[in-house]
Protein backbone atom coordinates (compact mmCIF):
# COMPACT_ATOMS: atom_id res chain seq x y z
CA UNK A 1 0.00 0.00 0.00
CA UNK A 2 1.45 3.56 -1.28
CA UNK A 3 1.97 5.97 1.49
CA UNK A 4 -0.67 8.98 1.11
CA UNK A 5 1.71 10.77 2.93
CA UNK A 6 4.96 9.82 0.63
CA UNK A 7 2.48 10.89 -2.35
CA UNK A 8 0.89 14.08 -1.37
CA UNK A 9 4.26 15.81 -0.17
CA UNK A 10 6.16 14.45 -3.71
CA UNK A 11 3.08 15.97 -5.53
CA UNK A 12 2.94 19.51 -3.69
CA UNK A 13 6.76 19.49 -4.26
CA UNK A 14 6.29 19.61 -8.02
CA UNK A 15 3.84 22.90 -7.61
CA UNK A 16 7.05 24.41 -6.85
CA UNK A 17 7.20 27.86 -4.93
CA UNK A 18 7.21 31.26 -4.91
CA UNK A 19 9.47 33.82 -4.89
CA UNK A 20 8.89 37.27 -3.47
CA UNK A 21 10.89 40.35 -3.82
CA UNK A 22 11.55 42.70 -1.07
CA UNK A 23 11.61 45.64 -3.02
CA UNK A 24 8.21 45.02 -4.07
CA UNK A 25 6.83 44.27 -0.58
CA UNK A 26 8.05 47.59 0.56
CA UNK A 27 6.02 49.62 -2.16
CA UNK A 28 2.58 49.56 -1.18
CA UNK A 29 1.66 51.16 -4.19
CA UNK A 30 3.51 48.83 -6.33
CA UNK A 31 1.87 45.96 -4.17
CA UNK A 32 -1.44 46.98 -5.19
CA UNK A 33 -0.91 47.66 -8.92
CA UNK A 34 -0.08 43.80 -8.75
CA UNK A 35 -2.65 42.85 -7.53
CA UNK A 36 -5.23 44.42 -9.74
CA UNK A 37 -2.64 43.50 -12.45
CA UNK A 38 -2.86 39.91 -11.94
CA UNK A 39 -6.84 39.90 -10.96
CA UNK A 40 -7.07 41.65 -14.43
CA UNK A 41 -5.42 38.85 -15.93
CA UNK A 42 -7.13 36.27 -14.04
CA UNK A 43 -10.66 38.01 -15.28
CA UNK A 44 -9.66 38.02 -18.83
CA UNK A 45 -8.71 34.63 -19.11
CA UNK A 46 -12.28 33.37 -16.96
CA UNK A 47 -13.88 35.91 -19.67
CA UNK A 48 -12.32 34.47 -22.68
CA UNK A 49 -13.29 30.78 -21.81
CA UNK A 50 -17.12 32.22 -20.84
CA UNK A 51 -17.14 33.98 -23.96
CA UNK A 52 -16.42 31.25 -26.48
CA UNK A 53 -18.71 29.00 -24.56
CA UNK A 54 -21.11 31.57 -24.93
CA UNK A 55 -20.75 32.44 -28.32
CA UNK A 56 -21.81 28.75 -29.39
CA UNK A 57 -24.83 28.77 -31.13
CA UNK A 58 -24.12 32.69 -33.11
CA UNK A 59 -25.59 35.96 -33.11
CA UNK A 60 -28.69 37.32 -34.55
CA UNK A 61 -31.00 40.04 -33.72
CA UNK A 62 -33.60 38.18 -32.97
CA UNK A 63 -34.60 36.23 -29.61
CA UNK A 64 -37.75 35.00 -27.76
CA UNK A 65 -36.98 36.57 -24.54
CA UNK A 66 -39.14 33.96 -22.75
CA UNK A 67 -37.14 30.81 -23.17
CA UNK A 68 -34.95 30.60 -20.48
CA UNK A 69 -34.74 27.81 -17.87
CA UNK A 70 -32.98 27.49 -14.89
CA UNK A 71 -31.67 24.35 -13.44
CA UNK A 72 -30.26 23.38 -10.13
CA UNK A 73 -27.30 21.23 -10.28
CA UNK A 74 -25.15 19.70 -7.82
CA UNK A 75 -23.40 22.87 -6.61
CA UNK A 76 -25.13 25.62 -8.76
CA UNK A 77 -26.91 26.69 -11.02
CA UNK A 78 -27.12 26.56 -14.88
CA UNK A 79 -29.07 28.55 -17.12
CA UNK A 80 -29.99 27.83 -20.71
CA UNK A 81 -31.85 30.48 -22.61
CA UNK A 82 -33.01 31.37 -26.67
CA UNK A 83 -33.99 28.79 -29.13
CA UNK A 84 -32.27 26.23 -27.50
CA UNK A 85 -32.51 24.21 -24.67
CA UNK A 86 -31.99 20.99 -22.84
CA UNK A 87 -33.96 17.48 -24.08
CA UNK A 88 -35.87 16.43 -21.29
CA UNK A 89 -33.30 13.14 -21.27
CA UNK A 90 -30.49 15.47 -20.47
CA UNK A 91 -31.91 17.41 -17.51
CA UNK A 92 -31.88 13.75 -16.01
CA UNK A 93 -28.46 12.06 -15.24
CA UNK A 94 -28.13 10.81 -18.66
CA UNK A 95 -25.97 13.47 -20.33
CA UNK A 96 -25.25 15.71 -17.66
CA UNK A 97 -21.59 16.54 -17.53
CA UNK A 98 -19.07 17.20 -14.35
CA UNK A 99 -20.57 19.09 -11.56
CA UNK A 100 -20.31 23.07 -12.12
CA UNK A 101 -19.93 22.53 -15.98
CA UNK A 102 -22.74 23.85 -18.60
CA UNK A 103 -24.54 20.76 -20.19
CA UNK A 104 -24.39 20.54 -24.37
CA UNK A 105 -26.80 22.56 -25.79
CA UNK A 106 -29.47 20.62 -27.52
CA UNK A 107 -32.24 21.65 -29.60
CA UNK A 108 -35.50 21.67 -28.50
CA UNK A 109 -37.39 17.98 -29.85
CA UNK A 110 -33.99 16.93 -32.07
CA UNK A 111 -31.93 16.36 -29.07
CA UNK A 112 -29.34 16.81 -30.74
CA UNK A 113 -26.68 19.93 -31.07
CA UNK A 114 -26.77 21.57 -34.35
CA UNK A 115 -23.89 21.07 -36.68
CA UNK A 116 -22.64 25.19 -36.65
CA UNK A 117 -22.81 24.77 -32.67
CA UNK A 118 -19.79 23.26 -32.71
CA UNK A 119 -17.91 25.26 -35.65
CA UNK A 120 -18.54 28.66 -35.22
CA UNK A 121 -16.16 29.59 -32.25
CA UNK A 122 -15.43 32.98 -32.01
CA UNK A 123 -12.63 34.72 -29.90
CA UNK A 124 -12.45 38.06 -29.32
CA UNK A 125 -10.80 40.50 -25.93
CA UNK A 126 -13.16 41.66 -23.76
CA UNK A 127 -12.98 45.06 -22.68
CA UNK A 128 -12.42 45.26 -18.76
CA UNK A 129 -13.76 47.90 -16.30
CA UNK A 130 -12.89 47.91 -12.79
CA UNK A 131 -14.46 49.95 -9.95
CA UNK A 132 -14.19 50.19 -6.35
CA UNK A 133 -17.02 51.69 -5.48
CA UNK A 134 -21.00 51.34 -6.32
CA UNK A 135 -20.59 55.12 -6.46
CA UNK A 136 -17.93 55.57 -9.14
CA UNK A 137 -19.67 52.59 -10.52
CA UNK A 138 -22.90 54.53 -11.59
CA UNK A 139 -21.41 57.35 -11.96
CA UNK A 140 -19.08 56.08 -14.69
CA UNK A 141 -21.25 53.02 -16.27
CA UNK A 142 -23.97 53.17 -18.43
CA UNK A 143 -24.42 49.35 -17.34
CA UNK A 144 -28.19 48.78 -16.37
CA UNK A 145 -28.36 47.01 -12.92
CA UNK A 146 -30.66 46.41 -10.20
CA UNK A 147 -29.38 48.20 -7.26
CA UNK A 148 -30.74 46.80 -3.70
CA UNK A 149 -31.37 49.01 -0.92
CA UNK A 150 -27.90 49.48 0.16
CA UNK A 151 -28.81 49.58 4.13
CA UNK A 152 -30.49 46.21 3.34
CA UNK A 153 -27.04 45.18 2.30
CA UNK A 154 -24.95 46.54 5.33
CA UNK A 155 -25.15 49.96 5.11
CA UNK A 156 -21.21 50.19 6.18
CA UNK A 157 -19.17 48.36 3.30
CA UNK A 158 -15.56 47.77 3.99
CA UNK A 159 -14.85 46.74 0.68
CA UNK A 160 -16.65 47.31 -2.85
CA UNK A 161 -15.18 45.33 -6.05
CA UNK A 162 -17.24 46.05 -9.57
CA UNK A 163 -16.00 44.83 -12.70
CA UNK A 164 -17.54 44.57 -16.11
CA UNK A 165 -16.28 42.26 -18.23
CA UNK A 166 -17.81 42.57 -21.87
CA UNK A 167 -21.45 42.01 -21.26
CA UNK A 168 -20.51 40.31 -17.52
CA UNK A 169 -21.13 42.87 -14.36
CA UNK A 170 -19.75 41.40 -10.86
CA UNK A 171 -20.58 43.40 -8.17
CA UNK A 172 -18.98 42.41 -4.73
CA UNK A 173 -19.74 44.04 -1.54
CA UNK A 174 -18.24 42.95 1.86
CA UNK A 175 -19.98 45.14 4.95
CA UNK A 176 -18.14 45.62 8.65
CA UNK A 177 -19.33 42.57 9.55
CA UNK A 178 -18.19 40.50 7.09
CA UNK A 179 -21.24 39.48 5.17
CA UNK A 180 -21.00 39.23 1.69
CA UNK A 181 -23.38 39.88 -0.55
CA UNK A 182 -22.51 39.50 -4.58
CA UNK A 183 -24.23 40.08 -7.51
CA UNK A 184 -23.67 38.75 -10.94
CA UNK A 185 -25.62 39.86 -14.37
CA UNK A 186 -25.31 38.57 -17.97
CA UNK A 187 -27.23 40.13 -21.02
CA UNK A 188 -26.93 37.23 -23.18
CA UNK A 189 -30.53 39.46 -25.11
CA UNK A 190 -28.17 39.09 -28.43
CA UNK A 191 -27.34 35.91 -28.48
CA UNK A 192 -29.31 33.27 -30.38
CA UNK A 193 -28.84 30.41 -27.76
CA UNK A 194 -26.97 30.48 -24.93
CA UNK A 195 -25.85 28.67 -21.58
CA UNK A 196 -24.29 29.07 -18.38
CA UNK A 197 -23.13 27.61 -15.52
CA UNK A 198 -22.24 28.75 -11.56
CA UNK A 199 -20.59 26.63 -8.88
CA UNK A 200 -20.24 26.98 -5.28
CA UNK A 201 -17.66 25.76 -3.30
CA UNK A 202 -20.17 23.32 -1.65
CA UNK A 203 -23.09 21.58 -2.48
CA UNK A 204 -26.53 22.92 -3.64
CA UNK A 205 -29.58 22.26 -1.45
CA UNK A 206 -33.03 22.97 -0.10
CA UNK A 207 -33.90 23.95 -4.04
CA UNK A 208 -36.94 26.64 -3.50
CA UNK A 209 -38.35 29.66 -4.95
CA UNK A 210 -39.35 33.18 -3.99
CA UNK A 211 -41.75 35.46 -5.75
CA UNK A 212 -41.03 39.17 -5.55
CA UNK A 213 -43.74 41.79 -4.80
CA UNK A 214 -42.95 42.65 -8.18
CA UNK A 215 -44.00 39.13 -9.68
CA UNK A 216 -40.95 38.39 -10.77
CA UNK A 217 -39.23 34.20 -9.19
CA UNK A 218 -36.17 33.85 -7.88
CA UNK A 219 -34.52 30.16 -7.63
CA UNK A 220 -32.95 30.04 -4.71
CA UNK A 221 -30.23 27.41 -2.74
CA UNK A 222 -28.37 27.13 0.15
CA UNK A 223 -24.57 26.11 -0.47
CA UNK A 224 -23.54 23.39 2.05
CA UNK A 225 -20.15 23.29 3.04
CA UNK A 226 -19.68 20.44 5.57
CA UNK A 227 -22.83 20.40 7.33
CA UNK A 228 -23.12 24.12 7.32
CA UNK A 229 -25.22 26.57 4.95
CA UNK A 230 -22.38 28.29 3.98
CA UNK A 231 -24.21 31.05 1.42
CA UNK A 232 -27.75 31.82 0.06
CA UNK A 233 -27.63 31.71 -3.79
CA UNK A 234 -30.59 32.93 -5.95
CA UNK A 235 -30.85 33.06 -9.72
CA UNK A 236 -33.18 34.52 -12.22
CA UNK A 237 -32.92 35.11 -16.34
CA UNK A 238 -35.65 37.38 -17.59
CA UNK A 239 -35.33 39.24 -20.68
CA UNK A 240 -32.31 37.92 -21.91
CA UNK A 241 -30.47 38.75 -18.47
CA UNK A 242 -29.31 36.34 -15.86
CA UNK A 243 -29.08 37.49 -12.74
CA UNK A 244 -27.41 35.60 -9.71
CA UNK A 245 -27.60 37.01 -6.26
CA UNK A 246 -25.31 35.36 -3.59
CA UNK A 247 -25.70 36.28 0.08
CA UNK A 248 -22.89 35.08 3.03
CA UNK A 249 -24.00 35.98 6.49
CA UNK A 250 -26.84 36.79 6.09
CA UNK A 251 -30.23 34.87 6.86
CA UNK A 252 -32.92 34.16 4.50
CA UNK A 253 -35.07 36.84 6.02
CA UNK A 254 -32.15 39.49 5.44
CA UNK A 255 -31.62 37.69 1.88
CA UNK A 256 -35.28 38.11 1.08
CA UNK A 257 -35.38 41.80 1.89
CA UNK A 258 -32.26 42.65 -0.26
CA UNK A 259 -34.16 40.57 -3.16
CA UNK A 260 -36.84 42.55 -2.23
CA UNK A 261 -35.99 45.68 -2.66
CA UNK A 262 -34.02 44.70 -6.08
CA UNK A 263 -36.18 46.95 -8.99
CA UNK A 264 -36.48 44.26 -11.62
CA UNK A 265 -38.34 46.40 -13.55
CA UNK A 266 -34.57 47.85 -15.12
CA UNK A 267 -34.58 45.04 -17.63
CA UNK A 268 -38.32 45.91 -18.60
CA UNK A 269 -37.07 49.03 -19.28
CA UNK A 270 -34.14 48.54 -20.92
CA UNK A 271 -36.33 47.08 -23.83
CA UNK B 1 20.71 61.70 9.53
CA UNK B 2 20.29 60.16 5.95
CA UNK B 3 22.65 57.73 6.49
CA UNK B 4 21.44 56.12 9.92
CA UNK B 5 17.58 56.10 8.54
CA UNK B 6 18.96 54.12 5.20
CA UNK B 7 20.79 51.83 7.67
CA UNK B 8 18.29 51.69 9.31
CA UNK B 9 15.62 50.76 6.28
CA UNK B 10 18.32 48.10 4.79
CA UNK B 11 18.42 46.28 8.33
CA UNK B 12 14.37 45.76 7.85
CA UNK B 13 14.30 44.97 4.56
CA UNK B 14 17.11 42.46 4.67
CA UNK B 15 14.86 40.99 7.95
CA UNK B 16 11.96 40.67 6.21
CA UNK B 17 13.38 39.41 3.01
CA UNK B 18 14.80 36.64 5.60
CA UNK B 19 11.17 36.26 6.64
CA UNK B 20 10.33 36.00 3.00
CA UNK B 21 12.85 33.80 2.24
CA UNK B 22 11.97 31.18 5.19
CA UNK B 23 8.47 31.48 4.88
CA UNK B 24 6.66 31.95 1.63
CA UNK B 25 7.09 28.35 0.16
CA UNK B 26 5.52 27.20 3.52
CA UNK B 27 2.61 29.82 2.65
CA UNK B 28 2.60 29.19 -1.01
CA UNK B 29 2.05 25.46 -0.46
CA UNK B 30 -1.03 26.24 2.16
CA UNK B 31 -2.41 28.72 0.26
CA UNK B 32 -1.61 26.60 -3.11
CA UNK B 33 -3.43 23.44 -1.18
CA UNK B 34 -6.82 25.44 -0.43
CA UNK B 35 -7.75 27.53 -3.61
CA UNK B 36 -5.88 25.34 -6.23
CA UNK B 37 -3.97 27.49 -8.34
CA UNK B 38 -0.66 29.49 -8.54
CA UNK B 39 -1.90 33.20 -9.11
CA UNK B 40 -4.34 33.07 -6.26
CA UNK B 41 -1.96 31.50 -4.00
CA UNK B 42 0.84 34.16 -5.22
CA UNK B 43 -1.43 37.29 -3.97
CA UNK B 44 -2.19 35.63 -0.86
CA UNK B 45 1.51 34.94 -0.14
CA UNK B 46 2.13 38.39 -1.26
CA UNK B 47 -0.90 40.48 0.65
CA UNK B 48 0.36 37.92 4.01
CA UNK B 49 3.75 39.49 3.81
CA UNK B 50 2.30 42.88 3.28
CA UNK B 51 0.00 42.59 6.35
CA UNK B 52 3.68 41.22 7.89
CA UNK B 53 5.28 44.22 7.01
CA UNK B 54 2.41 46.50 8.27
CA UNK B 55 1.76 45.03 11.14
CA UNK B 56 5.39 45.66 12.37
CA UNK B 57 5.19 43.42 15.36
CA UNK B 58 7.39 41.53 17.44
CA UNK B 59 6.30 37.90 18.39
CA UNK B 60 7.92 35.94 21.44
CA UNK B 61 9.28 33.33 19.55
CA UNK B 62 9.39 32.02 15.46
CA UNK B 63 6.77 29.37 16.56
CA UNK B 64 4.65 31.97 16.95
CA UNK B 65 5.58 34.12 14.15
CA UNK B 66 4.50 31.21 11.98
CA UNK B 67 1.68 30.62 13.39
CA UNK B 68 0.60 33.95 12.88
CA UNK B 69 1.38 34.15 8.89
CA UNK B 70 -0.81 30.96 8.51
CA UNK B 71 -3.81 32.28 9.91
CA UNK B 72 -3.32 35.21 7.92
CA UNK B 73 -2.42 33.69 5.00
CA UNK B 74 -5.48 31.17 5.49
CA UNK B 75 -7.44 33.81 6.13
CA UNK B 76 -6.69 35.52 3.16
CA UNK B 77 -7.74 32.25 1.44
CA UNK B 78 -10.95 32.54 3.39
CA UNK B 79 -11.25 36.27 2.24
CA UNK B 80 -11.10 35.23 -1.67
CA UNK B 81 -12.92 32.34 -1.30
CA UNK B 82 -16.23 34.21 -0.15
CA UNK B 83 -15.60 36.59 -2.82
CA UNK B 84 -18.20 36.31 -5.71
CA UNK B 85 -16.03 37.00 -7.70
CA UNK B 86 -13.73 33.66 -7.25
CA UNK B 87 -16.90 31.88 -6.35
CA UNK B 88 -17.95 32.12 -9.83
CA UNK B 89 -15.50 32.34 -12.41
CA UNK B 90 -14.90 29.76 -14.63
CA UNK B 91 -11.99 27.29 -13.84
CA UNK B 92 -9.73 28.41 -16.18
CA UNK B 93 -6.55 25.81 -16.31
CA UNK B 94 -3.06 27.20 -14.75
CA UNK B 95 -0.93 28.07 -17.52
CA UNK B 96 1.89 26.77 -15.13
CA UNK B 97 0.39 24.10 -13.92
CA UNK B 98 1.24 22.04 -11.38
CA UNK B 99 3.00 19.21 -13.57
CA UNK B 100 5.59 21.99 -14.75
CA UNK B 101 8.56 19.60 -13.69
CA UNK B 102 6.40 16.69 -15.78
CA UNK B 103 8.37 17.21 -18.92
CA UNK B 104 11.75 15.96 -17.44
CA UNK B 105 10.36 13.16 -15.48
CA UNK B 106 8.39 11.88 -18.65
CA UNK B 107 12.12 11.77 -19.99
CA UNK B 108 13.02 9.57 -17.43
CA UNK B 109 10.32 6.76 -17.69
CA UNK B 110 8.30 5.43 -20.82
CA UNK B 111 5.14 7.01 -21.33
CA UNK B 112 2.55 5.00 -20.48
CA UNK B 113 4.39 4.80 -16.72
CA UNK B 114 4.55 8.85 -16.80
CA UNK B 115 0.95 8.86 -17.64
CA UNK B 116 -0.13 6.40 -14.94
CA UNK B 117 1.95 8.14 -12.85
CA UNK B 118 0.68 11.64 -13.70
CA UNK B 119 -2.92 10.03 -13.10
CA UNK B 120 -2.53 8.94 -9.46
CA UNK B 121 -1.07 12.09 -8.60
CA UNK B 122 -3.62 14.43 -10.17
CA UNK B 123 -6.20 11.74 -8.25
CA UNK B 124 -4.00 12.23 -4.57
CA UNK B 125 -4.24 16.39 -5.28
CA UNK B 126 -7.34 16.21 -7.00
CA UNK B 127 -8.73 14.13 -3.53
CA UNK B 128 -7.42 16.57 -1.07
CA UNK B 129 -8.79 19.57 -2.77
CA UNK B 130 -12.37 18.06 -3.02
CA UNK B 131 -12.32 17.96 0.61
CA UNK B 132 -14.74 20.79 2.45
CA UNK B 133 -12.34 23.68 3.53
CA UNK B 134 -12.02 22.87 6.85
CA UNK B 135 -10.39 18.94 6.80
CA UNK B 136 -8.18 20.77 3.89
CA UNK B 137 -6.57 22.61 5.72
CA UNK B 138 -5.91 20.31 8.57
CA UNK B 139 -4.32 17.21 6.30
CA UNK B 140 -2.21 19.93 4.54
CA UNK B 141 -0.56 21.17 7.81
CA UNK B 142 -0.67 17.28 8.97
CA UNK B 143 0.91 15.67 6.13
CA UNK B 144 3.00 18.37 4.49
CA UNK B 145 3.85 20.67 6.83
CA UNK B 146 3.98 17.95 9.76
CA UNK B 147 2.65 19.77 12.46
CA UNK B 148 1.31 18.10 15.16
CA UNK B 149 -2.55 17.49 15.93
CA UNK B 150 -1.56 20.43 19.16
CA UNK B 151 0.13 22.81 17.00
CA UNK B 152 -2.41 23.15 14.13
CA UNK B 153 -4.87 23.52 17.48
CA UNK B 154 -2.95 26.30 18.26
CA UNK B 155 -2.61 27.83 14.77
CA UNK B 156 -6.52 27.28 13.80
CA UNK B 157 -6.96 28.64 17.26
CA UNK B 158 -9.80 24.91 17.27
CA UNK B 159 -9.72 22.62 19.99
CA UNK B 160 -7.26 19.55 19.93
CA UNK B 161 -10.50 17.39 19.85
CA UNK B 162 -11.88 19.38 17.49
CA UNK B 163 -8.24 19.21 15.02
CA UNK B 164 -8.40 15.25 15.53
CA UNK B 165 -12.09 14.60 14.91
CA UNK B 166 -11.34 16.97 11.37
CA UNK B 167 -8.34 14.64 10.51
CA UNK B 168 -10.03 11.41 11.25
CA UNK B 169 -12.96 12.82 9.13
CA UNK B 170 -10.67 14.14 6.74
CA UNK B 171 -8.76 10.67 5.96
CA UNK B 172 -12.08 8.66 5.96
CA UNK B 173 -12.94 10.64 3.24
CA UNK B 174 -9.68 10.57 1.30
CA UNK B 175 -9.86 6.87 1.97
CA UNK B 176 -12.97 6.40 0.52
CA UNK B 177 -12.47 8.76 -2.74
CA UNK B 178 -9.23 6.90 -3.48
CA UNK B 179 -10.38 3.84 -3.02
CA UNK B 180 -8.56 2.45 -0.21
CA UNK B 181 -5.00 2.48 -1.80
CA UNK B 182 -3.15 4.36 0.59
CA UNK B 183 -1.77 4.11 4.04
CA UNK B 184 -2.60 7.27 5.75
CA UNK B 185 -0.13 6.54 9.05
Amino acid sequence: MRSFREEYRREMDRVGTFHLDIERMSDEIHHHKLRKARRRRVIMSAASAAAVFLMVGGVVTAMNYGSSFIQVRDNGFSITGGKWRYTESETGTEGVGDAGQPLALAKEGAGQVPEEAETECIVYEMEIKEYDSLDAFREESAVVVPIPDMQLVGGDLAEQNIHVVGNQLYISLQDTQERFFSIMQMDHRESQAYASASAYAGEAANERNFTTSQGYTYKVIDIIDGSDVSNIECAISLFGWDLLVGFRGYTQEEAYAVLQSMDLGVYVAGE
Amino acid sequence: MDTIMIQDTTRIQGKLQEKIDSYSGMLFKIAYARMGNRADAEDIVQETFYQYFKASREFEDEEYEKAWLIRVALNGCNKMWRSSFHRRRSEVPDPEQIFAGEDQETKDCGPEEAFLDKEEARAVLEAVRKLPVTYRDVIHLFYYEELSVKEIAVILERKVSTVTSQLTRGREILKKNLKEEYDFA
